[in-house]
């Protein structure tokens, strides 16, 4: 990582990406489910002749247009923005590697969003017939780009013989590809049904309340099961090792994968109730309820997928701090800071500043000083002997990079985080 | 310079193809993202000055100008952030060390953009739609276009920041260090005012053609919109006059002389735009401006500005870094892949307005 280190005093980069990533993934995905929501919803209101059906259709529209295109698109430049902030060097990996991925991807984006834009406004202007067709296009750009982006991330968690091989389609095509996209998919048409529970807890007309509840339930239904599937299937494409790590292994990962499984239970029924089987009762509340466990499960399963693959960025080949896997003795002989040379970037020669450069250039991109994940009370109390024992031992923790750089380099870390501890 | 040199990230990585078709799409998408930007950021300051005219006039023709703008421009912000992925992704894959190193030293500066222009579309969209009570103000909502015009005015600024950050590594560790101040970056000055300058005068020649293309509007109302936007392209451009030299030599000698005659190619491309602005002044002054010759002249003053751009960018980096000297191993595959999508989205985008347009005549 010889990039300047982004590490904010007071929130971590890590939270930063989590924040946007997590908002972008439940708006972007509600937007590639409520394509397909729409466009079949419009030939069955065109086949029946049914006006209503369709202005409440054309509501729908409208929440893809104010909160997909414009919170969607932003955030989805914000997730880009931010981890090329924290973590430069595995971005440009991923850029380098895939850029064509990536720029594929932009193309189904720009079709999504001119299409959504020519979908909204033509409503009731042209025939049916060709506004039906601009939906498809809609829901054709937004589902592969989804399907495009799903390699790179499913990439970062298992390069599977990218690795050896570093073939882009070896590493796009990586063992949790498929599983995941289908989850995501399943999750997208989950969404669709989510987000259009706000459109119908404002409807009046109460024949058409049932009607949109049922059509609704009907998406959540398939929704939930392609999701089911997909993510059974995704926990069984994972290496053993990652798979114990969340059903029993580690405490924090075993229960983000609980929740996240009773939440979208919760979810599925909850929302099922007043959909499928009384939607006359779906109102605001209720509805904002049916976005807060949703928002709450996608957070979940994000923060489950991210975790698991600590204590890398991309998994066998660079560590979260930036470190290459196949750099690591290198550094062991000319030190840490020979390489992250903005973490000592006033040259400081005394071995507590040398310390805290060490812990800029290793830890510091997820572990705090006092918040999120933080080190303090993790050592309180611990002197620097203590603590040089500690920080040689953390190869021996799954969810660590093990300690990279000299003796010295060691013996200041411990000093330095001796001096913190106290 | 060898203290400058250790601290650049090195650029230790592969280039997916050769490095002409990475700079070709990083030109040509740029200059496409121009466009929309220009629009946006010259729009939202032409919705301010309209909404200002109207009341100074006491004329609502002004104020059904600001409502036009409005309405057209959140097409715009969309087309304007859809289309700036492409130039921030390509200007990555030759850049990466160098783009990263600058955001990383305005770090929330740089992440607040993103929510800037979230927080701007939004205002936009109350703007455009003015729901509530919003509609029964005697502003009719204009406030909201001025928190946007701020923002962007704010987005655009980090962007030359950025761009010039990147650019000057001899300026990072006195950033890097917080003694100095993140506009410590030559040039910063000149180089926004000329951006927002040519986006005011873009949006000029867009309203003029607009008057001219919106059959449904009144008479009135598009002469009037004809005549603001021309003042508004002839102004800033003429102030141009001014900015540009300025803007030319607060670059070091090394580089202005490039634009001088010691680069050829570089030379021409400046030299040719400042004619081509000349010409349509003299069109619009002599009244001989159409649609046509307008819209075709303006495009190729931008397609050239945006070369020189690149010209001075490359010119910079110099010393520092030459692009050519990267390896590369090229992925003709998924290049090719990227190749017909891109064939088949402007097939799809062209046979979707072509009907809309068909359809609605």
């Amino acid at each position: 990582m010889d990039y300047p280190l982004w590490l904010p005093k007071f929130f971590s980069g890590g939270l930063v990406i989590a924040c946007i990533s997590i908002v972008h993934v439940f708006v972007a995905q509600f937007a590639v489910g409520m394509g397909l929501y729409m466009v079949v919803a419009e030939h069955i209101a065109i086949k029946n002749k049914d006006s209503k059906f369709l202005s409440y259709i054309k509501s729908n529209s409208a929440l893809i247009l104010l909160i997909a295109a414009v919170c969607g698109a932003t955030t989805g430049v914000g997730i880009w923005f931010s981890i090329a902030l924290v973590s430069p060097a595995a971005t440009s990996v991923l850029i380098h590697n895939f850029v064509w991925i990536w720029a594929s991807e932009w193309i189904f984006f720009v079709l999504d969003i001119v299409s959504i834009l020519l979908y909204y406004y033509t409503w009731g202007k042209i025939s049916a017939k060709l506004h039906i067709t601009i939906g498809w296009f809609y829901f054709v750009g937004g589902i592969f780009s989804l399907i495009l982006i799903n390699g790179i991330i499913t990439f970062q968690l298992t390069p599977g013989n990218w690795i050896s091989t570093h073939d882009i389609w070896d590493g796009y095509f990586n063992p949790t590809f498929l599983p995941s996209t289908i989850g995501r998919v399943g999750v997208s048409i989950l969404l669709a049904a989510v987000y259009a529970t706000l459109v119908i807890s404002f409807v009046k007309d109460i024949p058409l309340k049932k009607y949109a509840g049922r059509y609704t339930g009907f998406f959540l239904i398939i929704g939930t099961a392609l999701t089911a599937i997909g993510m059974i299937c995704w926990v069984y494409s994972l290496p053993e090792d990652l798979r114990q790590q969340f059903i029993g292994g580690n405490i924090a990962l075993t229960n983000f994968y609980k929740y996240f499984i009773i939440l979208t239970t919760i979810l599925f029924l909850f929302s099922l109730a007043f959909t499928l089987l009384f939607p006359k009762y779906m109102n605001i509340v209720i509805s904002l309820l049916v976005m807060a466990i949703g928002l709450s499960s996608v957070g979940y399963y994000e923060f489950l997928r991210e975790r698991v693959r600590k204590p890398y960025i991309i998994r066998d080949y660079m560590y979260s701090n930036g470190i290459l896997l196949s750099e690591v003795d290198k550094l062991n002989k000319n030190g840490v800071l020979a390489k992250v040379k903005w973490a000592n970037i006033e040259e400081y020669k005394d071995v507590e500043r040398v310390g805290e450069a060490v812990f800029r250039a290793e830890c510091n991109i997820c572990h705090g000083l006092t918040i999120f994940n933080p080190i303090i009370p993790k050592i309180q109390g611990l002197s620097a002997e203590d603590l040089y024992y500690v920080i040689d031992s953390l190869q021996y923790n799954p969810l660590m990079p093990p300690f990279i750089g000299t003796e010295e380099e060691k013996s200041a870390l411990s000093v330095f985080l001796a001096k913190i501890a106290k | 310079m060898n203290n400058i040199l250790s601290i650049i990230p090195a650029s230790s990585f592969v280039l997916p193809v050769p490095y002409f078709v990475v700079v070709s799409l990083l030109v040509f998408t740029f200059f496409i993202h121009i466009l929309f930007v220009n629009l946006t950021l010259g729009g939202s300051l032409l919705i301010l000055v309209s909404r200002y005219a109207g009341k100074y006039a006491k004329d609502n023709n002004y104020f059904d100008i600001a409502e036009q703008l409005g309405a057209v421009n959140t097409v715009n912000i969309s087309l304007a952030i859809t289309t700036g992925v492409a130039p921030l992704l390509f200007v990555q894959v030759i850049y990466s060390s160098f783009f990263y190193s600058s955001s990383v030293l305005l770090s929330w500066y740089w992440l607040f953009v993103v929510f800037a222009v979230m927080i701007a579309y939004y205002a936009y969209y109350l703007f455009k739609f003015k729901p509530l009570y919003i509609k029964y103000l005697s502003s009719r909502g204009s406030l909201f276009i001025l928190i946007a015009t701020v923002l962007f005015l704010y987005v655009a600024l980090m962007l030359v920041t950025n761009t010039l950050l990147s650019l000057q590594p001899e300026v990072w560790k006195g950033i890097y260090t917080r003694s100095d101040s993140i506009f410590s970056a030559k040039t910063l000055l000149p180089r926004y005012l000329h951006f927002i300058l040519a986006s005011i005068a873009f949006t000029g020649i867009f309203l003029m053609v607009y008057s001219r293309l919106r059959k449904k509007l009144k008479t009135e109302l598009k002469d009037k919109m004809y005549d603001f936007g021309k003042k508004a392209f002839v102004i800033p451009t003429l102030a141009q006059f001014i900015v540009g030299p300025w803007f030319l030599f607060s670059h070091d000698g090394s580089i202005t002389q490039l634009f001088l005659g010691k680069d050829i190619i570089a030379s021409f491309f400046l030299l040719a735009g400042i004619i081509v602005s000349i010409i349509m002044l003299f069109l619009v002054y002599f009244r001989k401006e159409s649609i046509l010759n307008t819209t075709i002249l303006i495009i190729t003053l931008i397609f050239f500005m945006t070369i020189v751009r690149r010209y001075v960018e490359t010119a910079f980096l110099d010393k520092y870094f030459d692009p050519q000297s990267l390896v590369t191993s090229s992925q003709w595959g998924a290049f090719t892949l990227f190749g017909v999508l891109l064939i088949l989205l402007i097939i799809s985008i062209s046979y979707m307005l072509l009907k809309v347009v068909k359809e609605m005549k």
